[in-house]
């Protein structure tokens, strides 16, 4: 059953299709907010409560562009929303767990190159941020990051590109 | 970096994400110009170096998924409650605004004997709608 199928059903109140709509988009979202916040529990939070509002709003998706750019969007909102509310967004990094490397030293030079990368991330601004990691992980072309973003095209063009910038500077070892 | 290098940078990295195609005036200009071409460099450096945080995650989606779904039935149960409430507090105010403004325009007497045919009324009516509900239920 393909997605335009899958989304009918759900609202219609189909509740299986809209759990195999939630279930496939789940890793994207849960993915692309742990990069935006770097913190597991504020991931799981926000995911959460994206699913809820994707089950409560499922009938106002007008179809116009992908599930997963909806989805998205309102992952993004409530990840902008928890940030208003001052809702624990940790200012340290926690260490998430992402490999299992084969020895010790490869663990250490690892966790450091993680940690630099989660700076040089955490440091740019959020909606720069966001932009980036559409782009650069998700593949999401410019149109579509723009709705997401709720700004123009040539906006998320200057946003990627500042942000590519600043993170040449900072894996260049500068400030 | 002078103006139509920021131009070409924001070219380069159009290309990068496959947004565009290499044009010939690009090639000629990366070629002569350092800070650009580095620029190209540094994406595809930045593309390897942030690969690192390519997560793999721990699979409880259906757990979320699902305990979403029961908060959600429970907002709306919330939401259809206090909807459902504002309803019966604007009908009573209405009621009530009526039976006032009746009673001082001269018409009490005619609410008095309304009231007491109602209340006389509802000891029929309520059992006679509970059984109309059962009836309804068992078939």
């Amino acid at each position: 059953m393909n997605e335009k199928e899958l989304v009918e059903k759900a609202q219609n109140g189909n509740r299986w299709a809209l759990e195999q709509l939630l279930e496939e988009n789940y890793n994207f979202v849960y993915g692309f907010i742990l990069k935006l916040s770097m913190n597991e529990e504020v991931t799981k939070d926000i995911t959460q409560e994206t699913m809820v509002k994707a089950i409560t709003n499922i009938r106002k998706y007008r179809g116009d562009s992908k599930f997963s750019t909806w989805l998205v969007s309102i992952a993004s909102n409530t990840y902008k929303d928890s940030l208003k509310k001052n809702r624990a967004i940790p200012t340290e990094i926690e260490e998430l767990n992402l490999f299992s490397p084969q020895n010790t030293e490869n663990e250490v030079i690892l966790k450091d190159q993680i940690e630099k990368l989660k700076r040089s991330l955490l440091e740019l601004p959020e909606s720069q941020r966001k932009a980036f990691i559409l782009k650069h992980y998700y593949n999401f072309s410019y149109e579509e990051i723009a709705k997401i973003l709720d700004c123009p095209i040539g906006t998320v063009r200057s946003k990627l590109h500042y942000c590519i910038l600043k993170l040449k500077n900072m894996l260049d070892g500068g400030a | 970096m002078d103006k139509r290098c920021g131009i070409t940078q924001k070219d380069l990295m159009d290309i990068f994400y496959q947004e565009k195609q290499l044009n010939n005036e690009i090639k000629t200009h990366i070629k002569t110009c350092k800070g650009c071409s580095e620029y190209f460099e540094s994406l595809h450096s930045i593309k390897k170096e942030m690969s690192i945080l390519e997560f793999d995650q721990e699979n409880n989606s259906l757990e979320i998924i699902n305990k979403a779904f029961v908060i959600a039935e429970l907002q709306e149960k919330r939401k259809k409650e206090k909807i459902e409430f504002s309803l019966f507090v604007l009908v009573a105010l209405i009621i009530i605004s009526i039976v006032i403004s009746s009673a001082i325009s001269g018409y009490g007497n005619v609410v008095f004997l309304l009231q007491v045919a109602s209340l006389s009324l509802s000891p029929i009516i309520v059992p006679l709608m509970f059984i109309k509900k059962l009836r309804k239920e068992s078939d």
